[in-house]
């Protein structure tokens, strides 16, 4: 504390540190290339997005359910009864009974339901059953009670009169958005299933409104066709920058970790254990990787949470991870190995054998470092692929785990694609319907544009880390 | 006569490869918990028998009114049905032989496949491959036969208009191919197709050849859904085993043979659209490398040399530079082959093309049937030895096209 810096005067005359230097040179080249320029900005917009998902938890798996704004009122009003006596009408099972001549409920528009009427001894009801047919509009269906006493107040109906028949609220129900986690049973007795394609509920809109108050802004996501759950299109994507860059840079940070070692240590020392590892690259190489890959997955089907101490979703996610990692290192130890047998012959590395040094400090201090740079062009265009081979997986079948939606921008793009073509497809071939645009446009612009700036950003670090095609 | 021991001895590393493999999809297996390997093969066990997989089981299960625990004979007993009980290398052994003698098991009953193509059922896995390869071939012959179309001239192209038009267009195709999901993008065709423009160009569902005029069609579609005449479905090599002589197995060729034209123009049709979402993809990865080995065999001696002497410049970008440009591009090719074939399953599931990828994804979709092992590792494997002989096509090609390669 007491002791004062001292101050270092500046040697004069000293190299810069080669390595910023190829930093600035990579850059000054980088900068100038404007395809280039745009892939930084949009990849630091969406770790920006990524950040910000991360740090305000955005609730992604919330599902959201809408009271179905086609329930329609039924109304059934009677005459004939005394006031007071109990009558009691019967839809799909249910009971509703009232005191008053008239008895409310409201029902899901499209088939005709029948009903049954039961009163209280003494009375016959005409009709005592019969279909109503609930299309679109408000019901009212009239019911007539006569005594069973022969002459009994056959010409004296009850009070009833058509004015004081209450008019029937044209929708009284509205849309009552009700959103709860994934997993867990609706929240309440408001929130019933809706039918599946009303693009009046899970259309976009402009505003930014927050999810519970209506329409979302990038709009809904209605997946596993028959189940009548909406998902927000919003969070999930906020949310899926994250886990799409976690993904895939996990995926090819590993992989290109274990081929650069397995890579250099295969050129450097050549022979049989060259031999023997070029063998087992072409191996992997021959297996068609996706394939591979959709093998693992869809075959461990056992749940190893409780073994790993992770989470379902984690664990099927580290699976995924590894999957991949299994068939990414090869290519990664091939272009290595042949950088790896251009970079040994140079005059540096004949400098560092001469004085003494040993092979582990040759390979980790010259040659690992001089052969990076063809690897981090694959790393960077394998980060932008790595979405939509998760897309792709999941189009065919694969889920992060069953019936979760899980927030990757693959996964929500193939599962929006997926609904498209099995479910509206057909109806849109058949009869008039309303095609979800949305589902189609917003993840796929997302991954879109996150493979696209990969490309750029890496076709730019292409162009400046290699001298030849600098012209 | 070189060229004979070259493609022999090309030949002979087929053997290592392929033994590695099916010892990868044999570890593979083997890794799987036994109960799951269990169900794979023999179903889920029965309702109320659901202790018949548990190694070890309460004795009251066995005999009525025993107490505590007891070895489980039924699990024994399926394990000793699959040699499971055999030491592992025993294991790969028999895997090996079964594989190699084409004993790849049958199709189970209760997948997904099993269920939605019923004729399949129960079916050897061989058999029932053969079927659906040679649709799977036809797309992928058609769907080369573009990419280089494409792929080449173009290539060539934007090299010799360099940082012109018709190079930033390229570039631009290059990097959406690259950016958009293989099935986003068959998504969207097929949308196209039904809701678009599908119908003016005859794509639609009931095509005149579609409907119930056509006797040779109605006789070979049999009780299949007229469906299967709507956005890519066309009939399946495997309906007409036993109903109408198909000497060769693969659809165009098979209609034609039995004059059918229209038919046959049919199958092509509903094969050219998913060729060409395939062939997009591949175009993107293969445009950039024929673009700069065109450039730089351009900046060689040789073509310097041939421009001195007068050659015209069309002779130059066609004869002296192509030529050599082409080797680069078809080993390119060979590597990304396995991707290529990666591709189908997604895009013969788009559209509804009875391939080996469609039964594929078929197997694997499973929300609750069984995973069907057979066909997976069948399938894989197959795919696998698409891949390799592909490889060695190319590297004979490479060979014949630059004879250096041969001596080394």
């Amino acid at each position: 504390m007491s002791a004062a810096p001292t101050a270092k005067t500046p040697r004069t005359g000293r190299r810069p540190n080669p390595r910023i230097a190829q930093f600035k040179r990579t850059w000054y080249f980088l900068r100038r290339n404007g395809l280039a320029v745009f892939g930084i900005v949009v990849l630091l917009i969406i770790l920006g997005i990524a950040l910000y998902a991360t740090t305000s938890a955005v609730p992604w798996d919330q599902m959201t359910e809408c009271y179905a704004t086609n329930d329609q009122i039924v109304t059934f009003h009677e005459t004939g009864l005394p006031s007071g006596l109990a009558w009691t009408v019967s839809v799909e099972g249910v009971a509703h009974s009232s005191t008053t001549p008239y008895v409310n409920f409201s029902l899901p528009s499209g088939p005709a339901y029948p009903y049954t009427v039961s009163p209280e001894g003494g009375y016959t009801a005409v009709p005592s059953s019969g279909n109503v047919n609930v299309a679109g509009v408000p019901q009212t269906v009239s019911i007539t009670f006569y005594s069973n006493v022969p002459g009994a107040s056959m010409s004296t109906p009850s009070s009833y009169s058509p004015t004081t028949l209450a008019p029937a609220a044209s929708s009284p129900l509205g849309c009552t958005v009700c959103t709860y986690p994934s997993g867990t049973p609706p929240p309440g007795p408001n929130c019933y299933s809706t039918p599946k394609y009303s693009p009046s509920v899970i259309a976009p809109t402009l505003s930014l409104a927050p999810l519970g108050s209506g329409p979302l802004p990038l709009g809904a996501l209605t997946v596993e066709p028959g189940i009548s759950y909406f998902y927000n299109l919003y969070d999930g994507l906020l949310r899926g920058a994250d886990y799409s860059l976690l993904i895939s840079v996990s995926i090819v940070a590993v992989g290109a970790m274990l081929g650069l070692i397995v890579g250099a240590i295969s050129g450097f020392w050549g022979g049989a254990v060259d031999e023997a590892i070029m063998r087992l690259v072409d191996i992997f190489l021959s297996i068609p990787q996706i394939l591979f890959v959709i093998i693992v997955v869809s075959v461990v089907t056992t749940d190893y949470s409780t073994v790993l101490g992770l989470d379902p979703v984690g664990t099927r996610v580290l699976l995924l991870i590894v999957a991949f990692m299994v068939v990414w290192w090869p290519f990664y130890a091939r272009i290595v190995r042949g950088q790896v047998l251009v970079v040994r012959e140079q005059k540096y590395v004949e400098a560092a054998r001469a004085s003494g040094a040993s092979k582990s400090r040759i390979v980790f201090r010259h040659i690992i470092p001089n052969s990076m740079y063809p690897i981090f062009i694959q790393m960077s265009l394998d980060v932008g692929t790595i979405p939509l081979l998760t897309g792709f997986l999941v189009f065919l079948g694969f889920r992060i785990w069953p019936y979760i939606y899980f927030p990757e921008w693959g996964t929500i793009s193939a599962l929006a694609t997926l609904d498209v073509v099995q479910g509206y497809l057909g109806l849109c071939a058949t009869g008039p319907c309303s095609m979800p645009w949305w589902q189609l446009l917003f993840p796929g612009v997302a991954l879109f544009m996150f493979a696209i700036s990969v490309n750029f950003l890496s076709d730019g670090l292409r162009d400046a880390l290699d001298p030849r095609l600098r012209r | 006569m070189r060229m004979w021991i070259y493609v022999v001895r090309r030949l002979a590393l087929l053997i290592p490869i392929i033994i590695g493999v099916m010892t990868i999809t044999f570890a593979l297996i083997s890794a799987l918990p036994i109960n799951d390997q269990l169900v794979a093969h023999f179903g889920n066990p029965p309702k109320n028998q659901t202790w018949i997989y548990n190694p070890v089981v309460p004795c009251s299960d066995l005999v009525p009114g025993e107490n505590g625990t007891c070895s489980n004979p039924h699990y024994h007993y399926f394990l000793h049905q699959l040699g499971l009980d055999q030491p592992l290398p025993v294991q790969w052994a028999g895997y090996m032989y079964r594989s190699l003698t084409f004993q790849w098991g049958t199709v189970n009953n209760y997948s997904t496949a099993g269920q939605n193509v019923p004729i399949a059922k129960g079916q050897p896995v061989t058999s029932v491959l053969s079927w659906f390869l040679p649709y799977t071939l036809e797309l992928a012959i058609l769907s080369l036969v573009i990419i280089l179309g494409v792929a080449i001239p173009l290539g060539n192209l934007s090299a010799v208009y360099r940082n012109r038009p018709v190079d930033q267009a390229a570039r631009i195709m290059s990097f959406s191919g690259y950016a958009l999901p293989a099935f986003l993008l068959a998504s969207l065709v097929l949308i196209g197709l039904v809701l678009g423009i599908g119908p003016s160009i005859g794509y639609v569902a009931h095509a005149p050849w579609c409907s119930h005029g056509e006797p040779f069609y109605d006789e070979l579609v049999g009780s299949w859904p007229q469906q299967s005449c709507f956005a890519g479905g066309t009939y399946p090599a495997w309906l007409t085993q036993g109903k109408i002589s198909s000497p060769t197995g693969f659809p165009t060729i098979d209609a034609a043979l039995h004059g059918q034209w229209w038919l046959a123009l049919d199958t092509l049709i509903r094969i050219i659209i998913p060729a060409l979402v395939i062939a997009f993809g591949t175009i993107a990865s293969l445009l950039r490398f024929v673009r700069n080995s065109m450039l730089e065999v351009m900046n060689l001696d040789f073509v310097r040399t041939a421009r001195a002497k007068g050659v015209p410049e069309k002779s130059v970008v066609k004869r002296h530079a192509g030529r050599n440009s082409l080797n680069v591009t078809i080993t390119v090719l060979g590597l990304t082959f396995a991707f290529f074939i990666g591709g189908f399953p997604v895009i013969e599931y788009v559209f509804n093309l009875y391939g080996v990828g469609y039964i594929l994804t078929l197997s694997i979709e499973s929300a609750n049937a069984p995973v069907d092992f057979g066909l997976i590792f069948g399938a894989t494997l197959l795919f696998t030895f698409l891949v390799v002989s592909a490889n060695i096509v190319v590297d004979v090609l490479y060979a014949y096209l630059d004879p250096r390669v041969r001596l080394g």
